[in-house]
């Protein structure tokens, strides 16, 4: 990739004889907003910490502006990491964790202070050079901690999970923020999450990780609409996968066989027909009518409807006995009832195939 | 990393070594030596010295010391787990000022606090003064010098041993399984017995552990206490080191308790895991 | 009925109080004897602060302070250097050996003390060391070292290792951030465990009996020789002095042990990283 910033190359880790990271590889853009979304234990956390020097990689590099910087210590590489729980210096006031890093520079004073001012108008905390970690709210803390992290000017910033320890509410409001900062700051933002909400609504590229491996690496949309493992599908989002055989090809359309009936999906390279693939559907594209439709054939019974807000939610149950999720809009009076039989099908391009076999 | 981590390590190796482990396995050697009347010890091998621990006044002191620090224990249990319940009962405020007012003592001046109580109750202490001269009296009773002297002086020093760590454990515990079990229909009394005290064993233990241990190697606590004719194996090894000049027999009976406090130590690691003592 | 219960509830802050008066009698006693015009102990006879400067003109009891001073302070200094110092390596570095140096470091103050005199008292004869101030500097850091050790050990623990990768994240070297980060952090337990050492250097008896020479007891081994054979008029104010030094020592001591709990708590739980 051109105007490649970051790039990590087969990053390997084990601890204590487990298997964190197989062989890693990623490149980041400058000015890019990259996550990397995944359960807990999937290894972002340890992929942030090599990048950042806090931890050595079994195998593997880290390039930085083209330069190897796998054996660097953490104090020279221009990356400056936003710790999980802050780790705002107890001791420190406001002012001297934000100008902890330009004293080590040998910054003179009055240029750190002016850049302290600056850094907490920019996080929108001005004036709190002399308040104490301990007297701050969450998201005060956390603000001191990315304008700590910011004021060097790295050319890369790593968020280890930010905005976790803080109510839904705020964390909104925080989101916005991160990637207002970051357009204007224009810095390479790592940022990792396990939500994915989060991450489709801030990042650039997203790549999802799981066991130490990516599954996929894409845009929000790429990752949303056209997921490449069933992992993805079935983490990214709310949906359902329909399980099946490949029965044929027509045109840009599949067509599978499954136990609990027929459908259709559009095609994917891999797909071969007689082999087994998955269908992925978000619940907000599962349709349903009272007959079959459009060369679909999935019959299902509705199990409930479940008030969720600004969703109402329905669970049908296939012939196999297997659950599916659909939501809408429609309020529930308009809906078939629970105990209804109804036929499932949904727009052929609003459907994802995976193909190959279950792992 | 690993040899910074060794550079810090050396110095805690060095006193470590010279000043703990090297004097201990001294006193192992010189318990199987022979004893020299001027210059305290030959290269005799022998275990005469283990031999003579058997013998019946020897024994006789021993189970002695064991009886005083198993009563001592007990007594401090029995006196200090009530303190200690009181005591988390409190509020919070209130605990942390107790907790204050019972560490410091804890910590300090064993021997003056000793002397205090040697002044209250001798013949012609403030107590005896007190009892003849509100009539209660005729004649000074003798307090001091006896064996429930000693016990009592044990128990008041020892104390605190017992209550801290107790108090650590009721501390700690969740007050809503103490809810649950009065939920589910338990009285006071049956709840404290199947709740609250299985669950602060650990720390009954831990009390037991730094009370037992100290008590039967204390020697001056019976010394002043009871007058310095009864005696305990602290004051035996004592009378070996200092009056008989006989350190190979004062080594040998060092081993016994070392043995005793390994032996509880071990003990105590077992039912608690061992893992906090719950004092510092 | 209802006063029988209100009166038991009132019963368990009785015992407290109580039991508080029992373990504080003897003190308040002892202080209060010292300034007894008759202090051998049959009645007050009159209020009086001869004692005092009488205790201080006494040149044996004084020197036997200054002993005691000066053992207790050389051996807190060194207790603190090798007692933080090792807790560092011991938390730093994962090596094989640690539990074990731990659990033969902090032997002193596991074992009866009498075992422990003995065992350097016959060592130092061994080896030719003659029995006075540096035996007693010796032992006394002995015993000091694990109660250091322990104290700043149980901090370290607690200290979310998060602090110092933030300074090295931040353009500090590894010692730079040690020195930035954990040393003020962990300094109010050095300081914690510096006091209770001091005050249990102090108090020594047991130990200081075996190792110190004729010439230079320790001011508890002075007390405890007169009160088994002649009982001298200061010796209630030399208890109130010493029980006022070591009691104020322990107090500090515990004081900031509770400081360093509560900002704990106010900077939020001590997070998993995972």
């Amino acid at each position: 990739m051109e105007n490649c910033l970051l790039r990590v190359e087969n990053l390997t880790k084990s601890f204590e004889g487990t298997s964190v990271l197989r062989g890693l590889s990623l490149s980041v853009a400058q000015g890019e907003f990259v996550t990397l979304l995944g359960p807990s234990g999937c290894g972002k956390t340890t992929t942030l910490r090599i990048i950042a020097g806090l931890t050595a990689p079994d195998q593997g590099r880290v390039f930085l502006d083209g330069r190897d910087v796998t054996s660097l210590p953490p104090e020279q590489r221009p990356v400056n990491t936003v710790f999980q729980n802050y780790a705002l210096f107890p001791h420190m006031n406001v002012g001297r964790n934000i100008g902890y890093g330009l004293r080590l520079q040998r910054t003179p004073r009055g240029e750190i202070a002016r850049r302290v001012k600056e850094m907490l108008e920019l996080v929108q905390l001005p004036g709190f050079e002399n308040r104490m970690p301990q007297q701050l709210s969450g998201g005060q803390r956390q603000r001191v901690a990315i304008a700590r992290a910011v004021v060097l000017g790295p050319k890369v910033l790593l968020l280890d999970e930010p905005l976790g320890a803080l109510d839904l509410k705020l964390r909104q409001q925080m989101q916005g923020e991160l990637k207002q900062l970051q357009k204007r700051l224009g810095i390479t933002f790592v940022y990792i999450t396990h939500d994915q909400e989060e991450a489709l609504n801030m990042s650039d590229r997203i790549a999802v990780m799981n066991q130490g491996q990516f599954e996929q690496v894409g845009t929000p949309e790429q990752v949303y609409e056209r997921p490449q493992t069933r992992f993805v599908a079935g983490f990214v989002g709310e949906g359902s996968l329909f399980e099946g055989v490949v029965e044929a090809i027509e045109g840009e359309t599949v067509r599978l066989r499954a136990p609990s009936g027929l459908m259709l999906a559009p095609l994917r390279p891999g797909a071969q027909v007689g082999q087994p693939a998955a269908v992925s559907v978000h619940a907000e594209r599962l349709r349903y009518a009272a007959q079959p439709h459009n060369g679909f054939h999935l019959p299902a019974r509705v199990k409930s409807h479940r008030f969720a807000g600004s969703l109402l939610r329905t669970e049908l149950e296939l012939s196999t006995g297997e659950i599916v999720h659909a939501s809408g809009l429609e309020p529930v009076s308009s809906l078939p009832p629970p105990g209804c039989q109804v036929y499932l099908y949904w727009a052929r391009a609003s459907a994802a195939l995976i193909p190959g076999d279950k792992p | 990393m690993k040899k910074r981590a060794l550079a810090a390590l050396a110095p805690l190796y060095l006193t470590t070594v010279t000043l703990v482990l090297l004097p201990m396995l001294y006193v192992l050697v010189l318990s199987l030596l022979t004893r020299d009347e001027r210059f305290g010890v030959t290269g005799i091998w022998t275990l005469d010295n283990y031999r003579q621990l058997f013998s019946p006044t020897n024994m006789a002191i021993f189970l002695k010391s064991l009886k005083v620090a198993l009563l001592t224990t007990l007594f401090t249990l029995a006196a200090g787990y009530p303190f200690a319940y009181a005591m988390a009962a409190r509020p919070k405020q209130q605990r942390n000022l107790l907790l204050l007012l019972v560490i410091v003592p804890f910590w300090t001046s064993a021997l003056m606090r000793t002397y205090g109580w040697m002044v209250l109750l001798r013949s012609n202490g403030l107590l005896n003064s007190l009892l003849q001269w509100t009539g209660l009296t005729d004649a000074p009773i003798k307090f001091l010098f006896n064996d429930g002297a000693v016990l009592f002086g044990m128990v008041y020093t020892f104390l605190p041993f017992m209550i801290l760590p107790v108090y650590n454990a009721l501390e700690k515990q969740d007050l809503s399984l103490r809810e649950a079990a009065r939920d589910l229909g338990a009285g006071p009394w049956r709840t404290f017995l199947t709740v609250t005290l299985p669950l602060t064993l650990p720390g009954v233990v831990s009390g037991f552990t730094m009370v037992f241990v100290p008590s039967i190697g204390m020697f001056f606590i019976s010394d002043l206490m009871g007058g310095g004719t009864d005696m305990l194996l602290g004051n035996l090894i004592n009378h070996y080191l200092h009056g008989g000049r006989d350190w190979p027999m004062g080594a040998a009976l060092s081993m016994l308790l070392v043995a005793m406090t390994g032996l509880t130590m071990g003990l105590w690691r077992r039912v608690s895991g061992g893992t906090e003592l719950g004092v510092l | 009925m209802k006063l029988l219960r209100r009166a038991a509830r009132l019963i368990p802050g009785f015992y407290l109080l109580l039991t508080l008066a029992f373990i504080y009698l003897p003190v308040l006693v002892v202080i209060a004897f010292s300034f007894n015009q008759q202090p051998k102990g049959l009645m007050w006879t009159g209020f009086t602060t001869q004692w005092y400067p009488q205790l201080f003109a006494n040149r044996q009891i004084m020197e036997s302070f200054m002993n005691s001073l000066v053992v207790a302070l050389w051996s807190c200094l060194i207790a603190a250097v090798v007692g933080s110092v090792g807790a560092v390596g011991l938390c730093r570095g994962k090596l094989r050996g640690n539990a074990l140096l731990e659990g033969a470091a902090t032997l002193p103050i596991m074992v009866p003390e009498i075992v422990l005199g003995l065992a350097l008292m016959t060592t130092f004869s061994l080896v030719g060391i003659p029995r006075g101030m540096l035996t007693l500097v010796l032992s006394h850091s002995a015993f000091c070292i694990p109660y250091i050790l322990l104290i700043v050990r149980a901090r370290l623990a607690g200290l979310d290792p998060a602090y110092e990768e933030a300074a090295r994240d931040l353009g500090a070297g590894p010692l730079r951030a040690f020195w930035d980060v954990t040393v003020p952090l962990i300094a109010p337990a050095i300081l914690s465990g510096v006091l209770l050492a001091f005050a249990m250097s102090l108090d020594d008896v047991v130990i200081s009996y075996y190792v110190s020479g004729a010439e230079s007891p320790t001011f508890p081994v002075y007390v405890y020789s007169k009160l088994k054979t002649d009982v001298p008029p200061t010796i209630n104010a030399m208890a109130t002095v010493t029980l006022g030094v070591t009691f104020l020592a322990v107090a500090l001591s515990r004081l900031i042990n509770f400081r360093g709990e509560k900002k704990e708590e106010q900077n939020g739980p001590v997070p998993a990283n995972l």
